[in-house]
Parts: structure tokens; C-alpha cells; sequence
């Protein structure tokens, strides 16, 4: 799995799920009939779990997944002509989509293949906290070359994500984000709506002069720090890394002058994002991956906010339902057709396909169905019924300037 | 000459394209730059000459940049075009006036090479030397133009180039090929009307882009070939060859030794070989050899760069005519914040020979204190520069 594109991935589900669809035919007709007329498998959290510690030696327990993770620099192509220099897991925007069943032991061997720092945060799942990958706090900064070995166990089920937690504004903006969908043979979404087909969506906002301008500057930085970390001459004063506030407060009080003020900060905006790229799994409209889906079916969509920005997302011609949020189901599922979704966060829907058509899918902050500035573009994608294309040729145009 | 650039510009915009052919307005990339370089200077002595001991407040190589630049129509080739104007304020006894423009050209570049024309810097010298201002050693480290008898020192420094540079391999290699055309002065100093091209130059060296300076020994290693065609001279050849090296001491970005090294020959006009120094302009159509050497020290604790020395030697040697001179640099300059130094320079200078008479003085001792204040900022930055490590090292995408 961790060597698969995105969109080999993408591309299995479909297959699979085009059978699946084919096979249910006139019962998934009737389905259809029955809109509003499902039972909410009523879900219990578990007892609090307790939160197992990996054990430090290798061969102390049998793991049951194993995943090989590497941070390398990759030339992406969002759109034609627009390719930005990205850093990346494994080669991929977003990274590879790891799937796993709750209570498995899991390990990723994360390998930094880069110039730069990194850790992986694994964001919304319970880990131990050494494996949390917040650098500084839980863990020592993966160093260039250097590999980190992720032990956990896969707990809670849902839609959770994984992103890089070192310069998070840049490196997790950047492109190193992927999702790790924990599976359970519980789940009430998979027992309530029996959906065929699960997708993915990772939504990501991209500024890319700041990616820029700002991997040249860390680049720049970091090739003089490498020379200084062999030669034991990186100190934490270069770094801007303290022991304790005391130390820092020490540093200050010797001269020491903190990158933040206006005299140490020479960079033109810092941190001051502004995107002008949108894109739904390392693509803008009009080259994002349609949603596909067949009269009768049901498919389910999960959305992880990947990016900077909330989004606003709405579905033409359909009310679809909202299950989970972070993750978690729901205690009822709600019907509605424009859902918001903040950074870090997680949502799943599931989208019935009882109104044959081509649907647009878009965020409506509608500022972000752009291409640098042009619209339409960014974050739109469709839902396209399966059967319309293949009886008809695909219908829609693509429109890149109105 | 004067003004012909901007004269070509006027006529390039206002040959114009038909109302209904322009594209919507795509604004430029605009970056302003510059510095002021203000400095006292005081004579402390000097002998066997017109003896003056003075203070000067120096306000020379202050400068202002403004380049404005735009990415050329097509998907992935990345060229890009733009044009530079920049004027600089000259000594005060260069007769150059109140402002002298050192630049007014027209680049156009992509990833293995740049097209200029227009006025800029000759660059002719494989390597520049740390010291306050840049003719501190124009007797020694340049190919002098041999065109002139005006006291400017701009006309050694600036002229009318067509260049092209290519670069291979991250930018590591370079050649360039440049047609030059230089300031022609009377005798009295007055600049002349000569359009044409009376320096031709190549050059081809190894070298570290700016955004890897600290990742190698070699920071530049280059020779270059230079040939003026002096026609009031029976439509002679000069020429000069130059080479240079720029290592890296130490590697450390904290505490960084750098040590320059350039010599350079020309072996003078046959018509001069026995003349003797009386003008200006025959300190470069004589045969002469010049070395010059400096040794700099860049401190930059948790890499921000405070404090600075160099200590340059300079000679050259006319053997001909039985003259030489030598000239000691020594600067120590300290960071203020960012992009604002104090700084220090004392030079002595030794002149021997039929020199003396023609530079009137024999030996100076000066000093100079400086204040500077050096900025660049730029507007719309929508695309990557040519020399940035991701652009060198990690695919080309402007
Ligand atoms: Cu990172």
C-alpha cells in the first residue's frame, strides 16, 4: 500500500466498487425508494481503552502492518504548467493512504530523504505519546537520513490523518499529509448505509510563492546547519531550541536575539499564508478526480481538511448525510447538502445516488474555486453517475475562465 | 553615448504594438535595491606631492536599483525578461556630474543562460575584491579601459555590453561572451560619441551559486580573455588574460576564512613598448603584470553576519618602463542590524618609477570611516529566480 499512488488507489476502489454496483442492480433501485428510511445502528464508545506502550525492543511483539514512509522532494503538478516543489511522502500528494483494522499493530519506518527536519504527527489516533511526533516536545526532529520508527496501535476507528508536525504551517501545508483510515467490522456506517464504494478526499490549500520562497530560505539554512551538526558545532542558540524557559529567558538576557523580533526577522511575510492554489488530493479543477457513483448506489466520501482554511463544502442535486466528525460517528446522522469542515478536522458523508446527472461538488467560499485568482478551478470536483457516461460520452466541458 | 540605451528604450515603446494586440496588464516583479555608502576620508599623509591634508565626506557608490521582470508566455519554459535602471552618485572630481546611471539594459534569461544588453557593469575581472567601494583597486584588479584619460573611474567599471552567459550543471559552470562598448574620451577627458564595440571578452569559469556558498572549497575558479581594438594606435590588438581563485578556508558558515587570488597579464601595445608614462590611458596600453591578493574573515554567530575583515595586497609592475605600485587594503566592518554596517578602511599606496610624476605622489596613507546602509525589497515576487537551490537542485521551475 505505502508504494501505491493515490490514484492507483483511487482507481482500485472504483473498480471494485463498479462490480459491487453492477452486482446490487435492482436492489439497489429499491434502496434507493427507501431515502430517510434507514436505522442508525446505535453506537457505544467502548470502555476507555488503554492506550498500549509500544515495547522498545523490535521482536517483543508481532506487528501486523508494516509501512516504509519516506520524505523526499518532488516537482508536483497541480495543474498543467503549475508545478511546485514540494515536500512529500513517498513521491505523493497527498501520501500514501494507509489502511488498517482497529486494534492492529502498526509500524511505519519514516525516513527523512530531505535536507530539512521532520517528524509524523498521527493526528486523532491514540498512540503512546513517544509516537506522537511533535518535535521538541515527544520526540527528537527526524535529522537528514536519519529513519524513526512509528510503533502504535490502531485506535479509535474512522477517517484520521497524518501529517508532518516540524514548521507545521510550511511542511504540513506543504504537501506531507496523507489519511490513515482505521477500518472495524463495528462500524455503523458500514452497517447502516452498506455503502459500496469509499473515497477519500484530502482538501489542501497551497500559497506557492511562501512554499517557495520559503523551502529556498530553510534549504539555504539547513545546508549550513548540516556542516555545523557534523562538526558539533550546532548549537541550540542557532537553532532557536532551549532546554527550559529558563534557558531561553538567559539567552535573551546575554543578547541573544530571538527570531522573532522585527531586527532578527528578515523574511518578507513570515508565516503570512495567503493561498492561491486549492486543490482535493494534489489536484485543482479541472484536474481533480470525479466522484463516481451509479443510480441506486450508495457511496461513502471521506473529507480531511488537510489545509489552512475552512471549507464550505456543497453538493448540487442531493441531500447527503453527515456520519462522523474527527473520526468518530456521529450519535445521528443529519441530512443536509453544505457541510463546513475546519483545519485538522474530519468528516464523512454518505451520498445516495437517486438523482442521475453530473453534480457539482465544491467548496462555496467560493474564492476558493480559483486558480491562482481565475475562476472556476481549485476545489470542485464532480459526482458523476456511471451509467450517463458510459450510455452517453461524458457530457461536461471544461471551463477554466469566466 | 549619452542616453543612447534609454533613447533605444523610448523608441522600443514607442514603436509600440497596435491598440487591440496588447494583453492585459500583467504587472512586472519589482525589486528596489540599493544602498548609501556615505564615508569620511582623511589623507593622513603623503609624500612628494601636491600635499593636502583633508576631511571628505564621501558619499560616492551610494546607489539606487529598480529592476522590474515578468515570465515570458509558454507553460513550462520558465524564461524570463526584465530591465534594470540604476544610478549611482561619482566621485566628485569624476566630472561625471551631479549622477551617473550605472545601469539601464535589458535582461532576458531562462535555466542554462541569460541575454543582456545595455548599460551595466563590465565586469571584466574574474573576481571582486572585498573593500568599501568598488574602484578601491581598479588599478589592479581590472582590465582597464584603455579608451580614456578622464579621471572617472566609472569608464573602467561600466560600459555597454551585449553578454551572454551560459551555465551548466547546477549552475556550477559558466561561460560568457560579451561585446562591449566602452566610454571614448578626448584627451582632455571629454567623452566622445563611439558607438562601436571596442572590447570583446570570454570568459569561462567553475563556481558556487550564492545559496551554496558555504558547500564547497572552490567558490570560484575562472580565467577570462580580454582584447580591445585601439585604432588610434595603428589599429592595434591589446590584450589581457586574467585568472582568479576564490577558496573557501574553512567551510564553516559561523566562522568563515576566505582567501582571494588574481593575477592577470597584458602584454601592452607594440607602439608603446618604449613609451613612457605621460597620460592616464597608457597605464593600460603598456605591457604590465598584476597580482592581487586577500585574505577575509566573516564571522556570523547563530548565522547572522556581524563582523567582517579583510586584509587585500595589490601590485602591478610595468617592467618596460621601470615602474610599479602596490597598494594595501585593510577593512573592518561591523553589522549593526541587518543590512547596516560601521565600518573602518585604511589603505596606503606606493607608487615608484615614472609613476610618480604622472599620479603626482609617491606614497599615501588613508583612512576612511564609513557608515552604510544596504536594502532590497521586492513587490509581486510571483516567480523563482534562477539560482535558488530549488531551482538548481531540485528541477526547474521557475
Ligand atoms: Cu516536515
Amino acid at each position: 500500500m505505502a508504494g501505491k499512488t493515490h490514484r492507483e488507489e483511487t482507481a482500485r476502489v472504483s473498480r471494485r466498487g463498479f462490480l459491487q454496483s453492477a452486482a446490487l442492480g435492482a436492489a439497489g433501485m429499491l434502496l434507493a425508494g427507501k431515502l430517510g428510511a434507514y436505522e442508525w445502528k446505535t453506537f457505544e464508545w467502548r470502555e476507555k481503552e488503554e492506550i498500549p506502550i509500544p515495547p522498545k525492543e523490535d521482536d517483543a511483539i508481532t506487528y501486523d502492518r508494516e509501512f516504509n514512509i519516506e520524505v523526499v522532494t518532488t516537482l508536483h503538478e497541480l495543474l498543467p504548467g503549475v508545478r511546485l516543489h514540494m515536500l512529500t511522502f513517498n513521491g505523493q500528494v497527498p501520501g500514501p493512504e494507509i489502511r488498517v483494522k482497529e486494534g492492529e499493530w502498526v509500524k511505519v519506518n519514516f525516513t527523512n530523504k530531505t535536507e530539512l527536519l521532520h517528524t509524523i504527527h498521527w493526528h486523532g489516533v491514540d498512540v503512546y505519546y513517544e509516537h506522537d511526533g511533535v518535535p521538541y516536545v515527544t520526540q527528537k526532529p527526524v535529522m537528514p537520513g536519519q529513519t524513526f520508527v512509528y510503533k502504535f496501535r490502531a485506535y479509535p476507528a474512522g477517517t484520521r490523518w497524518y501529517h508532518c508536525h516540524f514548521a507545521t504551517p510550511f511542511h504540513m501545508a506543504h504537501a506531507m499529509h496523507g489519511a490513515i483510515i482505521i477500518e472495524s467490522d463495528d462500524d455503523p456506517i458500514k452497517k447502516t448505509f452498506q455503502y459500496s464504494r469509499d473515497y477519500t478526499l484530502v482538501l489542501e490549500t497551497f500559497d506557492s510563492f511562501f512554499l517557495r520562497d520559503e523551502f529556498n530560505r530553510m534549504l539555504e539554512r539547513m545546508k549550513q546547519r548540516i556542516w555545523l551538526m557534523k562538526h558539533g558545532k550546532l548549537d541550540g542558540r542557532t537553532l532557536a531550541v532551549f532546554k527550559n524557559v529558563q534557558e531561553f529567558l538567559k539567552a535573551v538576557e546575554e543578547g541573544w536575539i530571538p527570531p522573532y523580533l522585527p531586527e532578527r526577522n528578515q523574511s518578507r511575510e513570515g508565516a503570512d499564508l495567503n493561498p492561491n492554489f486549492f486543490a482535493i488530493n494534489g489536484k485543482s479543477y479541472p484536474m481533480t478526480d470525479p466522484l463516481l457513483i451509479r443510480q441506486g448506489e450508495t457511496i461513502r466520501v471521506r473529507l480531511i481538511n488537510a489545509g489552512e482554511l475552512i471549507h464550505s463544502l456543497h453538493l448540487h442535486g442531493h441531500q447527503f448525510w453527515w456520519v462522523a466528525v474527527d473520526g468518530n460517528p456521529l450519535p445521528q446522522p443529519i441530512k443536509m447538502n453544505t457541510l463546513d469542515i475546519a483545519p485538522g478536522q474530519t468528516k464523512d458523508i454518505v451520498i445516495e445516488g437517486y438523482n442521475p446527472g453530473y453534480w457539482t461538488f465544491h467548496d462555496h467560499i467560493t474564492t476558493r474555486v480559483t486558480n491562482n485568482g481565475i475562476y472556476p478551478g481549485g476545489m470542485l470536483t464532480l459526482l458523476v453517475y456511471e451509467e450517463m457516461a458510459e450510455r452517453d460520452g461524458f457530457k461536461p466541458m471544461v471551463s477554466l475562465d469566466q | 553615448m549619452k542616453g543612447r540605451m534609454l533613447m533605444m528604450l523610448t523608441m522600443l515603446g514607442g514603436l509600440g504594438l497596435p491598440a487591440g494586440m496588447q494583453a492585459q496588464e500583467v504587472r512586472p516583479r519589482i525589486t528596489l535595491g540599493g544602498r548609501g555608502l556615505v564615508s569620511l576620508n582623511t589623507e593622513l599623509a603623503r609624500w612628494r606631492g601636491n600635499q593636502e591634508t583633508e576631511l571628505v565626506n564621501d558619499f560616492s557608490d551610494t546607489d539606487l536599483l529598480l529592476r522590474l521582470d515578468r515570465k515570458l508566455y509558454g507553460v513550462n519554459r520558465g524564461q524570463v525578461m526584465g530591465t534594470v535602471l540604476g544610478f549611482t552618485f561619482p566621485d566628485a572630481d569624476s566630472r561625471l556630474g551631479q549622477i551617473y546611471f550605472d545601469q539601464a539594459h535589458v535582461f532576458w534569461w531562462s535555466q542554462g543562460w541569460e541575454f543582456l544588453l545595455g548599460r551595466t557593469r563590465l565586469e571584466n575581472f574574474v573576481l571582486e575584491f572585498p573593500t568599501l567601494r568598488d574602484d578601491d583597486l581598479v588599478d589592479y584588479a581590472y582590465v582597464l579601459n584603455a579608451f580614456t584619460d578622464a579621471p572617472a573611474t566609472e569608464y573602467h567599471l561600466y560600459g555597454n555590453v551585449a553578454r551572454m552567459t551560459f551555465f551548466q550543471r547546477q549552475a556550477r559552470w559558466m561561460e560568457r561572451i560579451q561585446l562591449s562598448n566602452l566610454a571614448v574620451t578626448d584627451s582632455a577627458g571629454n567623452l566622445m560619441d563611439r558607438f562601436g564595440v571596442q572590447m570583446a571578452s570570454v570568459e569561462i569559469a567553475y563556481r558556487l551559486p550564492e545559496p551554496v556558498r558555504f558547500t564547497g572549497r572552490i567558490r570560484k575558479a575562472g580565467i577570462r580573455y580580454d582584447v580591445q581594438r585601439v585604432d588610434d594606435a595603428g589599429d592595434a590588438l591589446l590584450h589581457a588574460i586574467t585568472a582568479g581563485l576564490d577558496l573557501n578556508l574553512t567551510l564553516d558558515p559561523l566562522a568563515n576564512w576566505e582567501l582571494r587570488l588574481q593575477g592577470s597579464y597584458t602584454p601592452g601595445l607594440d607602439a608603446y613598448r618604449s613609451a613612457t608614462l605621460q597620460q592616464r590611458r597608457d597605464l593600460s596600453r603598456v605591457r604590465s603584470f598584476a597580482g592581487v591578493v586577500s585574505l577575509s574573515f566573516l564571522r556570523s554567530p547563530y548565522q547572522v553576519p556581524r563582523l567582517f575583515f579583510a586584509l587585500t595586497g595589490a601590485y602591478r609592475v610595468y617592467p618596460d618602463q621601470n615602474a610599479s605600485r602596490a597598494k594595501a587594503v585593510a577593512g573592518l566592518f561591523y553589522q549593526v542590524g541587518a543590512g547596516m554596517d560601521v565600518g573602518l578602511q585604511y589603505e596606503y599606496e606606493q607608487v615608484s618609477g615614472g609613476l610618480q610624476g604622472l599620479l603626482g605622489f609617491e606614497q599615501s596613507h588613508s583612512l576612511k570611516l564609513l557608515l552604510a546602509f544596504e536594502y532590497e525589497t521586492m513587490f509581486n515576487d510571483y516567480f523563482m529566480d534562477r539560482e535558488t537551490i530549488l531551482n538548481l537542485e531540485h528541477g526547474y521551475a521557475p
